[in-house]
């Protein structure tokens, strides 16, 4: 059959179009910002080419921080959110009872904004008023509180555990999607050949799952590269500059009025992005093709 | 054997309680926070209220005029949630079917989308040109053309899950690519359609910048932007912004929860007959 | 079936999107014929308009006067400065919008030349006090019209923990260290601080600006010339170290960094906090909310440093008429409404958290205490109000504060910090003084 009559290029002009012309063309047009000395202080803008990229990669190092917050925000999320978001999948699916009401717990957390993330768990990882640290004090864990946001040593962790609270049910309902796609006669075979859970989950549901589990990977990766509500709210990049990643940078820039600075590394941010998503994709994407 | 199964019942049972119940914990302060006094709710704690004050409710309804704004919030995340499903599926069945160079580079370019930046300045400009500025179908469209990336990319995904020998037998039967799409795949894809309704009617729900920048009339806002008005530079009234929070969020669930009936159906809507 | 079913819901919801739309497009035009017809769009930040919604029911009086209806939009604080820089630039400004204003960057957030109604000659500009006056004017042209009066920031003292001990309130930092000192020994939190806000931790640093003042009269003018070095200011490296050394004496508790400034109240009215560094109406707030402590609270200016005066900040945030609106005559006319005496009280009542407005004729609701104390004490300009380049990094000092208290930082690291930050804000600026 003729591929080309069968699926006719038409059917996704409609994406096309309207993603060109209110997601593409403005996006571009604010990347072309990155080579000038745009800022809030004047209305002229000058062209400058790549003297915004040489401060940030030479003239100030800081910005190499962010970039490694960035990375070890995005590999640890990432992992927490797929790992768990399928476990979570595996565990709600098959004959929990109340599974229904299990999952919609799992994914509320994904219903609130992060305004009021950041405020209900500044308020429960409070050192002192805090339930966390209450409920450790009272069944004699009393060794396990510490100023969970406050602290140096434990802020970041602190942000990736909320962050991941919010953020599994997301990956979660991907999966169920994604176990909702594998034929049950496998699963039938298997039970006729005496395979156990475990056997059934590894040698049948993983493999199966392998499609769904890189679009989670990518999407919790794309997500953790351009972080920014939920440190923004939590610890706006604190204490001191240990929470800060690329985006509260931006935000920073943009604060100082330093538009072009601000837009330069938000593109960088976006290459970056990117590329790491494409190879992620093309190098899994390979094994599957036929 | 059979007690073996009961203890992994009974495990997994158990452990599907704590895990939901660390996360619940949060949204049940937020919950009875939503009943306390002012001053009770400074501190978001699990204290529960000393009177049940409903009155938060009918407040936050009043000076949020959340009627109105839940009104715009349920036509800018169903329109936008169905403008994005059926351009999203159609697109990546014809991309994922047919992988040609130019579908793949069309693939990827739609794609990479996901990380493109957001200048609301050059957006601006955009939507003054084409006139959509200020419009609700506007806000819908930029919904729906920001949230396509995402939604490509998931849906690109599942359509493998559709055995081809389904389009051959629909094409030897003499179907139009139309027929063929809405007639026998589109049924097919209705948990991946599900799914994609309930995650961008959620995201579409709790988005408020792109009202913000491009709505000026407040009549046209979403139910998001209401709480702000709850909020001061010297004092927060946290226990209107629960109840305000509590209301926002009630819509998206109900949308969860129907969305899992067609998301969950068992796999009795099978693919390949034997 | 399903299907038709969906396409029927489609149908359904873009023809009432269609309507609405029209509805929506239809109104717009029809605003600015008729007088009853008007309505003016208000847009501000949250924390731009009070909480107990005395403006938007001004509003309402005046709708009911004159059939002038107003649309009140409020954003979240943290997006407002760039939407309406981004909505002026366009052109999709509101007819009325609130911002923050200080004499240094009104230029930068509205571009008042070209975008804001000019109201030198209104009536009710010589009405208000004429402090307040650089921090909404531009090239010697008033552009806004503002209510707020001045604000203070001193500590708040629990008298009877205070009156137990045997303790004054201090007057020097020695004196400060003495009372945290004994205070600390009975278990209480001497001094409350709440970093989680961002903002707080730096007040010590700027609001005692008198203070320089005294050691060097011209210290603000050589700071705004460049002809002297922030860093080289030596009152301020010392109040970073003395703000250092009380968090190392453990004077701030230990919850510090997570506190929020909302939650100094319950602090103090459960005893756990003797001392708060808040501003006016905080003694009132307090009050409201657990009146156990009527009568128990004491004032004292900020002795970082020795400082003995008190830090006036007569910036605030001021509203502004769109001189590209077609409204634009009806929005200073409701600003002259605004500025009418018994409108002007009926905001300073409805208004729990503000003890002045700045309009000399209306009478402050703080107590005659406060009026007596402070006629005892000098007054001068806060830091952030008479130099340049430091509002605009109030947070980022915040957060090497905060890098300070952890460690991560020494106080010459933050001045440092400081003085770079002015450096590179000038230069973006292009600061003529700066081009050395």
């Amino acid at each position: 059959m003729d591929r080309n009559k069968t699926y006719p290029w038409y059917f996704a002009s409609g994406a096309l179009v309207l993603f060109f012309i209110l997601c593409f063309i403005p996006s571009v047009i604010g990347i072309f910002y990155s080579f000038t000395d745009w800022n809030s202080f004047t209305d002229k803008v000058n062209f400058i080419g790549l003297d915004n990229f040489k401060e940030i990669f030479v003239k100030d190092k800081t910005y190499l921080t962010f970039i490694g917050n960035t990375v070890y925000f995005t590999i640890f999320t990432t992992a927490i959110k797929t790992i768990l978001g399928l476990v979570f999948a595996l565990l709600f699916t098959r004959g929990i009872k109340l599974a229904n009401f299990h999952r919609m717990v799992i994914f509320s957390p994904q219903v609130l904004s992060y305004l009021i993330v950041g405020l209900v768990f500044k308020g429960i990882l409070h050192p002192t008023t805090g339930f966390l640290n209450i409920f450790f004090n009272n069944v004699g864990l009393g060794f396990l509180a510490h100023d969970w946001l406050g602290n140096i040593h434990y802020a970041f962790n602190s942000v990736m555990f909320v962050d991941s609270w919010k953020g599994v049910g997301y990956g979660m309902v991907i999966f169920i999607a994604g176990i909702q796609g594998i034929s049950e006669s496998y699963y039938e075979a298997a039970d006729m050949d005496g395979a156990s859970f475990m056997q059934k989950t590894f040698k049948i549901t993983l493999p199966l799952l392998m499609p769904t589990l890189i679009m989670t990977t990518v999407l919790n990766v794309t997500y953790g590269l351009r972080v920014f509500d939920i440190i923004y709210v939590l610890t706006n990049g604190g204490p001191g500059y240990a929470t800060d990643v690329m985006n509260t940078a931006v935000f920073k820039e943009f604060s100082r009025g330093n538009y072009a600075v601000g837009t330069a590394l938000s593109t960088l941010l976006a290459v970056f992005t990117m590329a790491i998503s494409y190879f992620i994709l093309k190098g899994l994407n390979k094994k599957e093709e036929y | 054997m059979k007690t073996k199964k009961i203890l992994m019942r009974v495990f997994q049972n158990a452990i599907a309680w704590i895990v939901s119940l660390i996360v619940l914990i949060p949204l049940v302060v937020i919950f009875i926070s939503s009943f306390k006094t002012a001053a009770e709710s400074y501190t978001l704690n699990l204290e529960l209220p000393k009177k049940l004050i409903l009155e938060n409710y009918s407040v936050v309804i009043e000076k949020g005029k959340l009627l109105g704004s839940f009104i715009n919030s349920f036509i800018y995340a169903s329109t936008s949630t169905l403008l994005i499903v059926f351009l999203a599926t159609m697109a990546a069945f014809v991309l994922a079917r047919n992988k040609s160079k130019m579908n793949r580079f069309i693939y990827y370019f739609l794609v990479l989308g996901i990380a493109m930046p957001v200048n609301y300045i050059s957006l601006m400009k955009v939507m003054q040109f084409t006139h959509l500025i200020n419009t609700r179908i506007g806000i819908v469209l930029i919904y729906a053309a920001f949230a396509l990336p995402i939604s490509i990319f998931i849906a690109y995904g599942f359509i493998d899950t559709i055995p081809r020998e389904l389009d051959e037998a629909a094409i030897i039967d003499g179907c139009t690519p139309e027929s063929l799409y809405f007639k026998v795949i589109f049924p097919l894809l209705k948990p991946i359609i599900a799914t994609l309704f309930v995650l961008n009617f959620m995201s579409t729900w709790n988005d408020f910048t792109m009202s913000i920048y491009f709505l000026n009339e407040s009549s046209k806002w979403p139910m998001t932007l209401a709480v702000y008005n709850f909020f001061g530079q010297f004092s927060t009234q946290w226990n209107l912004v629960c109840a305000d929070i509590v209301l926002t969020c009630i819509p998206v669930l109900i949308v969860f929860i129907l969305g899992q009936k067609y998301i969950v159906t068992g796999m009795t809507s099978g693919s390949v007959k034997e | 079936m399903k299907m038709k079913t969906i396409l029927a819901t489609c149908m359904t919801i873009f023809l009432t999107t269609s309507c609405f739309t029209g509805c929506g497009s239809t109104s717009k035009s029809t605003s600015g014929t008729t007088k009853k017809n008007i309505t003016l769009t208000f847009g501000s930040h949250q924390s731009g308009l009070p909480t107990s919604g005395i403006v938007q029911s001004i509003a309402k009086d005046y709708e009911k006067e004159t059939g002038v209806k107003i649309d009140f939009q409020i954003s979240p604080d943290a997006q407002w400065r760039d939407l309406l820089k981004t909505k002026i630039s366009s052109g999709e400004a509101p007819d009325i919008f609130c911002a923050d204003a200080d004499p240094f960057s009104l230029y930068d957030r509205v571009r008042p030349d070209t975008n804001v109604v000019d109201l030198t000659n209104e009536a009710f500009v010589k009405r208000m006090d004429p402090s307040v006056l650089p921090s909404i004017s531009y090239n010697k042209k008033v552009y806004g019209i503002t209510f707020s009066g001045y604000k203070v920031y001193w500590y708040y003292y629990n008298k009877k923990i205070f009156k137990d001990l045997g303790l004054k309130a201090p007057t020097t930092y020695q004196e400060f260290k003495d009372v945290a000192a004994k205070i600390k020994a009975t278990g209480v939190t001497p001094v409350y601080e709440g970093m989680q806000n961002g903002w707080h931790q730096v007040l010590p640093l700027f609001e005692t600006g008198g203070n320089y003042i005294q050691s060097d009269a011209k210290v603000y003018d050589k700071l705004n010339n460049n002809t002297e070095n922030i860093k080289d200011v030596k009152g301020l490296k010392t109040v970073l170290t003395q703000l250092k050394e009380f968090q190392t004496l453990g004077y701030f508790g230990t919850d510090y960094m997570s506190n929020t400034v909302e939650g100094a109240e319950k602090a103090f009215a459960d005893g756990k906090a003797a001392m708060v560094l808040d501003g006016f109406g905080w003694e009132q707030n307090l009050a409201k909310d657990f009146p156990t402590t009527k009568g128990n609270v004491g004032v004292f200016v900020e002795p970082w440093g020795d400082n003995k005066v008190l830090g006036i900040n007569p910036a605030s945030n001021a509203y502004f008429a769109n001189a590209k609106s077609k409204n634009k005559d009806e929005a200073v006319k409701f600003f002259r409404y605004l500025a009418k005496k018994e409108v002007l009280q009926k905001r300073l009542d409805g208004d729990p958290n503000s003890l002045q407005v700045c309009w000399p004729e209306i009478k402050p609701k703080y107590p005659q205490s406060y009026t007596d104390y402070i006629a005892t004490l000098k007054k001068a300009t806060v830091v952030q109000v008479g130099v340049k380049y430091i509002d605009p990094q109030w947070m980022d000092v915040g957060k090497d504060i905060s890098a300070m208290y952890s460690g991560a930082m020494s106080p010459e690291q933050v001045m440092d910090s400081i003085s770079k930050r002015r450096d590179d804000q000038a230069k973006l600026q292009k600061d003529p003084s700066w081009n050395k």
